[in-house]
């Protein structure tokens, strides 16, 4: 065999590898932070409250948050999501002032105000629940580096896969920390005293 | 002398593996719904004390047009939830915990909202074991 013709065949054996890497590269959801690069997530937004009226983020302003992006028709972890947020805020013992919990749907072809102030009212603490039109939503997602997309299902409604952390606010309106849902209640907890403190 | 031929059988009954799955199915829960919410996870343990693996290929429940079992997984931060069509499988010795932020059964068009000490009746059926009637025991949403 040729020394062309084995670079060539190098070159087809490589080929596919690199393709692959390429399209794990560029798969990669824009939520990943890598630590020690400088990112802004959050930043002044305009949305619809659950009441109908329009919510402007400076109505954040002076208290610490939690906003967590999900949608009403997601069975799992967003029910989990936002209970475990207030069990670990009655926990803190701190009242429901000590830092705010937010929703805001991925969703808005479903989840009206309506749908979003019924949802947020099942968890027996104050949460604030938020939409907005699609164009809305889509800037505070790029705002947050929230990446979510539809998944039809075969015989049922449509899902949507999204990203699952929780972002927290300190009472400045700067972002601290994410809590992962995996992460234990230890490290949620310590991370939230970071926002309260 | 009795005694210790007694004991001999036991444990070599002990030691001869049942071939058969043994299947309980333990700690049936779902969150409580409010209306305009169509969908549910309910999450439950299932044990199999048997000798062979055995599956869980279907669960229904009277109180959703749609029940069937769901994986989510993470990827890259993302939550993905994805239908297993190949149903559960629920190896011999096991226990199989299906758990918020995991593997769930999905509960879909709820045709009345699920409310707090609700209890729902469910079958679960086993490729072996064949049909297990279950109760669901709906909590608070923020119990847990």
């Amino acid at each position: 065999m040729s020394l062309k013709r084995i670079r060539l065949l190098l070159w087809l054996l490589v080929a596919p590898v690199a393709a692959g890497i390429a399209v794990l590269l560029l798969r990669q959801p824009v939520s990943q932070v890598s630590a020690g690069e400088p990112v802004a997530i959050g930043g002044p937004f305009s949305l619809t409250g659950s009441n109908g009226r329009p919510f402007s983020s400076a109505k954040l302003a002076g208290k610490p948050f939690a906003i967590f992006f999900g949608f009403t028709h997601c069975p799992d972890i967003c029910p989990t999501t936002l209970a475990r947020l207030a069990r670990l805020r009655r926990q803190f013992g701190h009242g429901d002032d000590s830092f705010r919990i937010v929703f805001v749907t991925v969703d808005p072809q479903r989840d009206g105000p309506q749908e979003v102030g019924r949802y947020t009212a099942l968890f027996d603490t104050p949460v604030i629940g938020l939409t907005g039109s699609p164009a809305q939503i889509e800037q505070v997602k790029k705002q947050f580096g929230v990446f979510s997309q539809k998944v039809e299902q075969p015989g049922a409604e449509y899902s949507v896969d999204h990203t699952a952390a929780t972002f927290l606010f300190g009472a400045d309106g700067k972002f601290v920390a994410t809590i992962a849902p995996d992460e234990g209640d230890g490290v949620a907890l310590a991370k939230l005293k970071r926002i309260t403190s | 002398m009795r005694m210790f031929f007694a004991f001999m059988a036991l444990s070599l009954a002990g030691c001869s593996p049942n071939k058969a799955p043994e299947i309980a199915v333990e700690n049936g829960w779902a969150r409580a719904t409010v209306a305009g919410q169509d969908s549910a996870a309910a999450y439950l343990t299932i044990v199999n004390k048997g000798g062979s693996e055995d599956r869980l290929v279907s669960v229904s429940v009277p109180r959703a047009k749609m029940a069937m079992m769901h994986a989510s997984s993470m990827d890259a931060g993302v939550m993905r939830m994805r239908a297993m069509s190949d149903g559960l499988p629920i190896p011999a010795g096991a226990t199989v915990e299906l758990a918020p932020n995991g593997t769930h059964i999905m509960l879909n068009g709820l045709t009345t909202p699920l409310r707090a000490g609700e209890q729902l009746p469910a079958t679960l059926r086993f490729a072996k074991a064949g049909t297990k009637a279950i109760t669901i025991r709906v909590e608070e949403a923020s119990a847990r």
